[in-house]
């Protein structure tokens, strides 16, 4: 009988049968109606290549939660989806499955690589689509977005022409984090660290004794440095002198800086500034030469005579034996060392001096009155102001500190997938460009028409940074961007604050001039019983769809949303999931029994005051109403 | 409820906002108001207002099954399209809402005095309340009153002579008498507490030759001393309320 309410409630029996009511109805997309203030959240996009762990679990149930209430609120309720397309990360696993069919990028060329990167994302996109449902979210299926559709990659290549013809994208030569492995540029935050017990070199270095972790880079050093209090070298800073080397006598200078540790070594230091950020910074201050000696696959460069074509790690065991030879090495020590690995494929990072396109978060340039404000200074301001708040609040501050002390942010990242920087060059002179598509008129300065472009993508951060808008239409003037934007609530893990949500806010203060979200939530992050963080080499996570199947939906929600507070981390375990199923089982229970007590002929009763008789109706309905 | 779940969310306080809302189905509806439904008092419309209502306020939460549930009560419409339920002054009736209050305390208490004197579920006892002014408000509850107390037989006068040899509660002014010889089985409660009055008799006893003891005296800490008389004198304080129940017993 259709109208008999089951003894249990079996969550598998109807989930995806409700889900698709709901969907095939229409619901959850909203209506322009400009008589009223819209709600909106962009949802955070999930790799397209990835599965949904409980990480986006925890966020899609706190965003479904907010969205379906604003929605019986009567608010035009907007919740969009969307997936991002993770240059490094998908390029990485499209380039594993070619190694084992014996292929890769380079023998396949750029454009057959990329169409199988193409192939393999549509494929696994269905695929968190589908996860997503299943965590009943009812987002905007018809406004679904990808960070590399044709919409935002115009926006994209908008963005990045007004920065680029506002001064604000340079090239420059800098030192960055390069995995040799991934041969890519990597940002601050997507660099690990390992600690190890590593070797200490004690080496004599003309008339010094210095202590290295790199003897290999010996062979790029072009001064040593002391600290300017040091009384030790005193006399010597500022001379030149010849140091005897594995390849012969070379030159180095003897500076003062402040950045020397007195108490490391012996207070004396090698600068290699090629191949290491402190030594870089060193050289700039003090105009020193820039010698290259490590490439991008990690090998020693032609200018290393014997040494050229060894790895590094070879270099460094061959540069040993033979200044052991020569009576150059003192002593050796071993000590804790907190090595620098890729995030992706755990890689020794190789710090590299080469071209990178950066944008500069310190030229004022946003237009204020008559006075020009940085971006950065811009994005700082929103949040001090108040036009965006941020729950919990604690993070305001932290925000303030990273935005205060950020650099200038590299963008350029020397990997195939991901949007290629607009960027073209003239083949017959030094002249460049920035355009969408290739120019089809001649070099303004040498009237030659034959463009090349960069070679390069963009950082991903990039056209995440631009989600809130560009998901919208943006740049074209379109009735969802003019009504939707700026959106209302941004709910995020606290852990990508600085990755994404401060992007999003210079980008978005940049372009529009306006905020991206009123509101930013962060939740904590996700910890096993006993208080550790979850993760796949430790083997403790738990799969949010194995809980699905077994306790259903609402109980995996229940589990990540009661009991936790926004910005502190939470516990997840299955009992704590079998608990709320439980729980699901005793709101089934006492529905079913309200429902055995009364008719078919009840439920059609219309409630009003009228029905409300005894002590015990007010009572409750009291209880219920206040 | 609404009101508080509302802020809530303002505040982003989404586990707080569930709680409310569970607390208010499992502790006010279920315990309460299904229960007081299940005799003369069930009125199906405001069972069902108040079930749909809730299902609204749970349905951000736990989309499916408070869909599934709402499937049986509206085939047009769907519970995620419904209005979110609004605060009411109209339905705000705290007087009533009071009186309620006071019958839920009273039969809490005497289900609690059932549970101390261990009286069986099936066992059914008296009682006789003097009601003063809310007897009007008792005499229309009487039979959720009598029903969920387990009560035999219910007088309600507004008031009267003290009942000897009974337990007695009170609420406000409100006095109510449970004969005990209703919840006890006498001949077996007597043997129970003199076989108690024996045990506490003789470890009265020796504690008493301890703390008589010298060498205790002399050699013990003066914190286990003080500890040991101040035990002595709980117990004998115990033995003297044991003593007393006998004698009602009698
Ligand atoms: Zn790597
Ligand atoms: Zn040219």
């Amino acid at each position: 009988m259709e109208n008999q309410i089951e003894k249990a409630y079996e969550a598998k029996k109807y989930e995806d049968k409700i889900y698709k009511k709901w969907e095939d109805s229409g619901v959850f997309t909203p209506k322009i109606d400009k008589s009223k203030k819209p709600f909106v959240i962009s949802m955070p996009p999930p790799n397209a290549t990835g599965v949904l762990h409980l990480g986006h679990a925890v966020m899609l149930a706190i965003e479904d939660i907010l969205i379906r209430k604003h929605r019986m609120m009567g608010e035009s309720a907007l919740w969009v989806p969307g997936t991002d397309h993770a240059s490094i990360a998908t390029q990485n696993k499209v380039e594993q499955l070619l190694a084992q069919k014996n292929l890769d990028r380079h023998k396949l060329g750029r454009e057959k690589f990329l169409e199988e990167v193409k192939k393999y994302v549509a494929n696994s996109q269905n695929i968190i689509r589908n996860q997503i449902r299943k965590m009943g979210s009812s987002c905007d299926w018809t406004r679904e977005r990808y960070t590399l559709d044709e919409g935002l990659t115009n926006a994209v290549q908008e963005v990045f022409i007004r920065m680029y013809n506002d001064g604000l994208i340079y090239r420059g030569n800098r030192i960055v984090n390069w995995c040799p492995r991934c041969e890519s540029t990597l940002a601050d935050d997507e660099v690990e660290y390992k600690e190890l017990k590593e070797k200490l070199y004690w080496i004599k270095y003309g008339p010094f004794i210095l202590a290295t972790s790199r003897p290999e880079t010996k062979l790029g050093d072009t001064a040593v440095a002391v600290h300017p209090k040091d009384k030790r070298y005193k006399k010597w800073i500022g001379k030149k002198i010849m140091i005897p080397g594995v390849l012969g006598e070379f030159e180095v200078t003897v500076v003062a800086d402040e950045a020397v540790d007195p108490k490391f070594g012996t207070g004396i230091i090698k600068v290699t500034p090629a191949h290491s950020f402190a030594d870089f910074e060193i050289a700039q201050r003090h105009k020193l030469p820039v010698k290259s000696v490590i490439d991008q696959k990690g090998k020693m460069m032609e200018n290393c005579g014997k040494y050229a074509g060894m790895t590094t790690t070879e270099c460094r065991k061959e540069i040993l034996k033979d200044m052991e030879k020569m009576g150059l090495v003192e002593k050796i020590e071993e000590y804790n060392h907190n090595l620098s690995v890729c995030y992706r494929c755990g890689t020794p990072i190789e710090p590299l001096v080469s071209r990178q396109w950066f944008i500069n978060v310190d030229k004022p340039i946003i237009k204020e009155g008559n006075k020009k404000k940085t971006i950065k200074e811009k994005a700082v301001e929103v949040v001090k102001e108040g036009k965006i708040q941020i729950v919990p609040t604690k993070f305001k501050k932290i925000y303030s500190h990273w935005m205060e002390n950020l650099h200038d942010w590299c963008i350029s990242r020397q990997i195939w997938f991901g949007h290629r920087i607009p960027v073209w060059y003239c083949k017959k002179c030094d002249n460049q460009l920035a355009a969408k598509t290739k120019p089809k008129t001649a070099c303004s300065k040498c009237k030659n028409n034959h463009w090349t472009q960069d070679p390069d993508t963009l950082d991903t951060w990039f056209s995440s940074g631009l989600w809130t808008f560009s998901t919208l239409g943006w740049p074209e003037k379109t009735k969802d961007f003019e009504y939707f934007h700026p959106t209302s609530v941004m709910e995020t893990g606290y852990d990508i604050l600085f990755f994404w949500v401060a992007r999003m806010i210079i980008m978005t203060t940049y372009t529009l001039g306006e905020i991206p979200f009123e509101t930013v939530y962060l939740h904590g992050l996700i910890r096993d019983k006993s208080g550790k963080k979850m993760s796949k080499s430790a083997g403790n996570g738990i799969d949010p769809l194995e809980m699905i199947e077994k306790y259903g939906t609402d109980a995996v929600r229940l589990s990540l949303v009661i009991g936790s507070t926004p910005g502190n981390d939470m516990r997840i375990y299955e009992e704590k999931i079998a608990g709320y199923r439980n729980f699901i089982n005793k709101i089934w229970n006492s529905a079913r029994f309200a429902l055995m007590n009364v008719s078919e002929k009840d439920k059609k009763i219309k409630f009003t005051k009228k029905h409300i008789k005894s002590v015990a109706d007010k009572w409750i309905i009291r209880n219920c109403k206040n | 409820m609404i009101k508080e779940v509302d802020k809530d969310f303002e505040n982003f306080r989404l586990s707080d906002a569930g709680t409310k809302i569970y607390d208010f189905i499992w502790s006010k509806y279920c315990d309460w108001y299904l229960e007081i439904s299940k005799g003369e008092n069930k009125n199906p419309a405001v069972l069902l207002f108040v079930l749909k209502e809730f299902l609204k306020l749970l349905h951000p939460f736990v989309p499916f099954v408070s869909e599934k549930i709402w499937e049986f009560l509206e085939k047009k419409d769907m519970l995620i399209a419904e209005n979110w339920p609004t605060f009411d002054k109209e339905l705000i009736f705290t007087k009533e809402a009071k009186g309620m209050e006071l019958i839920h305390e009273l039969i809490n208490k005497i289900r609690s005095l059932r549970s101390e004197f261990k009286v069986e579920p099936s066992k059914k006892i008296n009682a006789i309340i003097y009601a003063g002014d809310q007897k009007v408000l008792l005499d229309s509850n009487l039979e959720v009153i009598k029903r969920m107390a387990l009560l035999g037989s219910l007088e309600i006068k507004k008031s009267g002579q003290k009942i000897p040899e009974s337990k007695i509660i009170c609420i406000k002014e409100i006095e109510v008498y449970l004969p005990l010889k209703d919840m006890i089985d006498t001949e077996k409660e007597l043997n129970r507490v003199s076989k108690e009055i024996t045990q506490k008799e003789r470890f009265i006893k020796s504690l008493r030759s301890k703390l008589n003891n010298q060498g205790f005296i002399k050699n013990a800490p003066k914190e286990v001393i003080e500890k040991e008389k101040e035990r002595l004198s709980e117990e004998e304080n115990t033995l003297k309320k044991l003593k007393d129940f006998q004698k009602s017993l009698k």
